[in-house]
């Protein structure tokens, strides 16, 4: 049963260069697909050729898969095999301007449209103001004027006239008329008679004046009633006459902008509403500056405003909210960055758009309306509205972040309300909220036709699958980034691929084949497992530039397995601090960790300390304390007691008590009461690697028998007693290795692992080469009864046919122990007290 | 009241073409606007200063006086009247004229001043004219014999000059050059400047006078001479040659209601030069 410690070669693959028929990775091709993302590739060529509803694509994998990078390269491929979306703008609906119109243009005429109509307005200014102040409009329109006045003046000339042959004058107040006696037949005819003047008059001729004023009163007060409608008439005619004027300059105008949009059925509507509205408002194009604080014009949400207010021929302008065109999509475009694909602003070029929101609040994904301060009030207008991420990527791809985008607040709902309404609707926050009740608009909605693709770790996909029950309607298709691939030399030869593009796109130095090999196994070390490789990016290629930090700071051509080394160790020296404060606790016994000699019911466990992007294995103390107990094998499990214990690690000292249930004394009863601790622990503990520990140490404090303090354990137990494989192998084995290390390695220190994970090991060299000189050892072990045999140095025992453990074995001793606890136990409960009982 | 001092220039105005101060009436409604506009447009054409006067109609005030007065709004709504009121409501439109001259003033660059006076309207300013000021009279609610009245008071006993509109006379295209879009136009929209020359030293001098100022505005020139012709025949030439202006001796005009007249024949404003300038003898060509 005796176990050998592992020979150096296993506890670190390194790669084989045999296969590398090439010097540097410069002479290699670019990676063309996703290595070993087979089944991503499967899904994403689904969701995206998939015309159907609620086909959007989830992207869960871990975070720095290089999921973005992989995607946006994937989609840059078949986008700019697609068709340029459609145009989209917003112009003023005339006969409802609070409800501005959609126009969907061919891709590229958004822009051609917005500039036609400023070039019509610009024409208009000139041509319509020249027209209006020839001499031909201008007698039409003196001629209608005078001939309101002399309506006005023939109704007030027949009063004046009647009013004079009586001695009365017809005056203009300041906010109105009056009716006074004037002299007559004098040099001051026409002069009002003043007070004293009036009050000498007799009586009679005072009362007939007063009474020719009240009559011409009545009649004036009825004058005056007419002069509404004639005022009406008047302005009719001005328009008719306007409108006679401006139909052939503005039918001209428009000739060339509306031959232009024939083709486009809305835009051509429109334009017959713009036309319709210029002749009707030709009036804005006469406005000089002599009257324009004058007049009232229509303003663009409708209201009457003072030209000069705003800018009045607003009404006329186009707001190209997106704006695509036919342009070729930049060649070269690196797969590895998201950013030069992926435009935060909206991608836009020869296929369909691919954008990347990185903001996804509820306004920058479905647009808003702006508002303006206006006389101090907010106004707006169809100018005022701004697209959104799901206007811009219309017609092509939207990719958001679904943790950021849960974060935002409606933006979730707002985003599901998108697609499965199939139109995008512009919505205020703060409407929804009722904070606000301003005018505001109602654009038309655009119609949605997109893939949205949310990036998220697989926690958030399986979080939403079982919480919202939309998203599994609207998200059909789940790609699956796989963390690893296989590490074989093939895939080594795909990755050395991958090296040489990412150094390519990032302008890093050319990797030689040791270069290549390193960050393989750097890779794989990564991946915690000396079969695999990881599948993250983002590690990798941070790996890579730092070296190339290194490699070009020591004017090399080329990145060699030292500079990747080199920028490993510094990598690791940089987040060190916490590593080497711990290290520094043990060494100076404030952590009491023993490194040597022997104890009973005391074992080193390994355990992983996490904190943010660092990791590192450190030792702790493990004790376990028998006595007899009360009829039953209780394992009290400390930790638990206080709530330090998560429930995997109570769920592995639970097994422990059926592990020596069914191997000591099937047939009696159990009278054993055991506490475990892990010393000197005041943070939560979780997992159940330490769970063969444990046991370890019950055994021993069980059967008496002293465990070697050199060694470390890892590993969890079943109820069988198999140790199982766990996580982090690595770096509790190097954990353990720095405190011997450091202490002075004696020959006599190692690590029991659990041999399930032997295939894990990518082991420091330091380690490797302690190992290889005989100074340290790792001991793969399948039993309980093999870690017993290592830490105990007795053998463990094997149950005789005399239904005996071997004797002088640490299993006999322990049956001994716990026979006696029982023995003990019965007596006890046999005693009589002193009133007789028992 | 009055705000920046209009500008004062040197030498014979017959010499230099110009008008060194426009006068105009202030009022609120839209006819008096219109005379504002072409004041301003007639100030910034020859660099001269504006000066607005209201009136404060002494008609009005003995009015508001008289037991039974009544206001009948534009609505027709009937109101009592005094003299407290009245005056107030006369303090406001004189604020609101202040304020429509200052903006017409401030978009046309021409300096400008403000007064007000109280008086009958169109005589209080002939009255106060002085030989500087041309007086523009935009003839609309006054009978005709009140301007009649007023042009003579101002080019014979002021010795001003007076541009009179008669009723019904179009003034938009009178000095129209200022408009940058019109300076756009393919067509230019100004008018000829017309000169009546009756044959006398005065009408030469009134000529030479004439044809400096439309070079100034940038108009057309033309010279109509009128001896042995009767006013309604030189308003028919001025027609015909489609004349925006016509300049003339006032003291060529006899009766009070000729220069009304003539206007309403001619279909455009004109321009009386008084006494001041008639006196002026064989003036030099610029």
């Amino acid at each position: 049963m005796a176990v050998d410690p592992l020979p150096a070669q296993l506890l670190y693959r390194a790669c084989d260069l045999s296969p590398f028929e090439f010097e540097t990775t410069a002479e290699l091709e670019d990676l063309a697909g996703l290595a070993g993302q087979e089944r991503v590739l499967d899904a994403l060529r689904f969701g995206t050729s998939i015309r159907r509803h609620g086909y959007n694509l989830f992207v869960l994998g871990p975070d720095g898969a290089g999921k973005h990078e992989a995607v946006t390269r994937f989609l840059a491929d078949i986008a700019i095999r697609e068709r340029a979306p459609s145009d989209w703008a917003y112009v003023m609906r005339f006969s409802a301007p609070n409800r501005p119109v959609v126009l969907e243009l061919a891709a590229g005429a958004g822009t051609a449209l917005k500039e036609g109509m400023v070039r019509l307005v610009e024409d208009l200014k000139i041509t319509i103001h020249g027209v209006l102040e020839s001499e031909e409009y201008q007698n039409r329109r003196q001629t209608i004027d005078e001939e309101y006045r002399e309506r006005q003046e023939q109704a007030f000339e027949g009063l004046r006239g009647r009013a004079e042959e009586q001695g009365v004058a017809l005056l203009r107040t300041p906010a109105g008329f009056a009716l006074a006696p004037v002299h007559h037949g004098d040099d001051r005819q026409g002069e009002v008679l003043k007070p004293e003047e009036f009050n000498a008059l007799p009586e009679a001729e005072r009362k007939r004046l007063e009474g020719i004023v009240q009559t011409l009163q009545k009649e004036l007060a009825e004058t005056l009633e007419h002069m509404p409608s004639w005022e009406k008439e008047h302005r009719e005619r001005v328009r008719l006459l306007n409108r006679e004027v401006a139909e052939r300059i503005v039918e001209r105008a428009m000739r060339d902008l509306r031959q232009r949009f024939d083709t486009m059925p809305v835009v051509r509507d429109w334009l017959g509403t713009v036309a319709a509205d210029l002749i009707d408002n030709a009036g804005l194009f006469a406005a000089n500056a002599d009257t324009a604080q004058q007049q009232m014009v229509p303003g663009p949400s409708g209201q009457l405003v003072p030209i000069g207010a705003i800018n009045p021929f607003r009404r006329y302008e186009v707001n190209v909210a997106v704006a695509n065109n036919d342009a070729p999509r930049k060649p070269a475009v690196s797969p590895w960055k998201a950013e030069p694909a992926v435009d935060a602003g909206g991608y836009i070029g020869g296929g369909a758009p691919i954008v990347y929101e990185d903001h996804p609040t509820l306004q920058n994904l479905v647009g808003r309306v702006e508002h303006v301060p206006q006389m101090g009030a907010l106004i707006t207008d169809f100018t005022l509205i701004k697209a959104g991420s799901l206007h811009r990527a219309n017609g092509g791809y939207l990719l958001v972040d679904a943790l950021k985008l849960l974060r935002e607040p409606l933006a979730w709902e707002a985003l599901k309300r998108a697609l499965r309404r199939r139109k995008i609707v512009i919505e205020s926050p703060a409407e929804f909220m009722s904070m606000v009740s301003t005018v505001t608009l109602e654009p038309d909605p655009i119609p949605l036709d997109l893939k949205v693709l949310l990036f998220g770790e697989r926690y958030l996909y399986y979080m939403l699958s079982n919480a919202d029950p939309e998203f599994g309607e609207l998200f059909k298709v789940a790609a699956d980034f796989e963390d690893v691939l296989d590490r074989e030399s093939e895939n080594d030869l795909l990755y050395a691929r991958f090296l040489a593009g990412l150094a390519r796109a990032e302008d890093i130095l050319p990797l030689d084949r040791s270069g290549v090999a390193r960050v393989i196994e750097r890779a794989s070390r990564l991946a915690e497992d000396a079969e695999k490789l990881t599948t993250a990016v983002r590690p990798i290629a941070d790996l890579l530039r730092e070296a190339d930090f290194i490699a070009r700071s020591k004017d090399a051509s080329l990145i060699t397995a030292f500079h990747i080394d080199t920028a490993v160790e510094a990598q690791v020296a940089r987040a060190d601090r916490m590593r080497e404060r711990s290290l520094e606790m043990i060494t100076r016994d404030i952590i009491m960790i023993d490194t040597e000699g022997e104890c009973v019911g005391q074992v080193n466990g390994l355990s992983v300390l996490s904190m943010g992007a660092v990791s590192f294995g450190r030792p702790s103390r493990i004790t376990a304390r028998v006595r007899m107990g009360l009829g039953s094998a209780r394992v009290l499990d400390i930790e638990r007691e206080v709530d330090l214990g998560g429930p995997i690690h109570s769920k592995g000292v639970l097994i422990l008590s059926g592990y020596l249930s069914a191997t000591f004394l099937p047939e009696i009863p159990f009278s054993m009461s055991a506490s475990l601790v892990f010393e000197q622990s005041y943070g939560g503990i979780d997992g159940d690697s330490a769970s063969s520990a444990e046991l370890y140490a019950l055994i021993s404090a069980l059967a008496e028998v002293p465990i070697a303090q050199g060694f470390a354990v890892t590993g969890s137990v079943n109820q069988l007693g198999e140790v199982q494989a766990i996580g982090g192998v690595n770096d509790k084995i190097e954990g353990f290795f720095d405190i011997c290390m450091r202490r002075g390695l004696t020959g006599d220190q190692g690590v029991l692992i659990p041999a399930a994970n032997v295939k894990h090991l990518m082991l420091r060299q330091d380690v490797v080469d302690a190992v290889e000189r005989g100074v340290f050892a790792v001991y793969p072990v399948e039993t309980i009864e093999e870690g017993v045999e290592l830490l105990m140095d007795m053998p463990a025992g094997t149950r005789g046919p005399d239904g005996k453990f071997t004797e002088g074995s640490v299993y006999a001793k322990a049956e001994a122990r716990l026979a006696a606890f029982a023995d003990n136990q019965r007596r006890f409960a046999q005693r009589v007290d002193d009133n007789g009982k028992r | 009241m009055a705000a920046r001092k209009p500008v004062r220039q040197q030498g014979s105005s017959a010499e230099s073409g110009s008008l060194r101060r426009i006068v105009v009436g202030l009022d609120t409604n839209v006819m008096a606007r219109e005379a504002l506009a072409l004041a301003a447009r007639v100030a910034a054409s020859v660099d001269a200063g504006l000066r607005g006067v209201f009136v404060e109609d002494e008609n009005l005030i003995a009015l508001s006086g008289l037991p039974f007065a009544r206001e009948i709004s534009f609505s027709g709504e009937v109101r009592g009247l005094d003299e407290a009121r009245m005056l107030r409501a006369m303090q406001a439109q004189a604020e609101t004229a202040r304020r429509i001259l200052e903006r017409v003033a401030t978009q046309a660059h021409v300096q400008w001043s403000f007064d007000v006076a109280r008086g009958r309207p169109l005589a209080s300013l002939a009255s106060a004219a002085n030989p500087e000021d041309t007086l523009i009279i935009r003839a609309h609610a006054a009978s005709q014999r009140e301007v009649g009245r007023a042009v003579r008071a101002a080019t014979r006993e002021a010795r001003a000059d007076v541009l009179l509109a008669a009723r019904g006379v179009a003034v938009s295209a009178t000095f129209a050059v200022s408009s940058p879009i019109a300076r756009q136009g393919a067509e230019p929209s100004v008018r000829p400047l017309a000169a009546i020359d009756e044959g006398s030293s005065l009408g030469e001098a009134c000529t030479i006078f004439a044809e400096t100022l439309a070079q100034r505005i940038g108009a057309p020139f033309r010279r109509i001479f009128a001896r042995g012709f009767a006013p309604s025949d030189v308003a028919a030439a001025a027609r015909n040659a489609g004349a925006g202006l016509i300049v003339v001796n006032a003291a060529w005009l006899g009766d009070d209601d000729d220069a009304a007249r003539l206007s309403a024949a001619a279909g455009c404003p004109i321009l009386l030069l008084g006494g001041e300038r008639a006196s002026l003898k064989n003036p030099a060509k610029p």
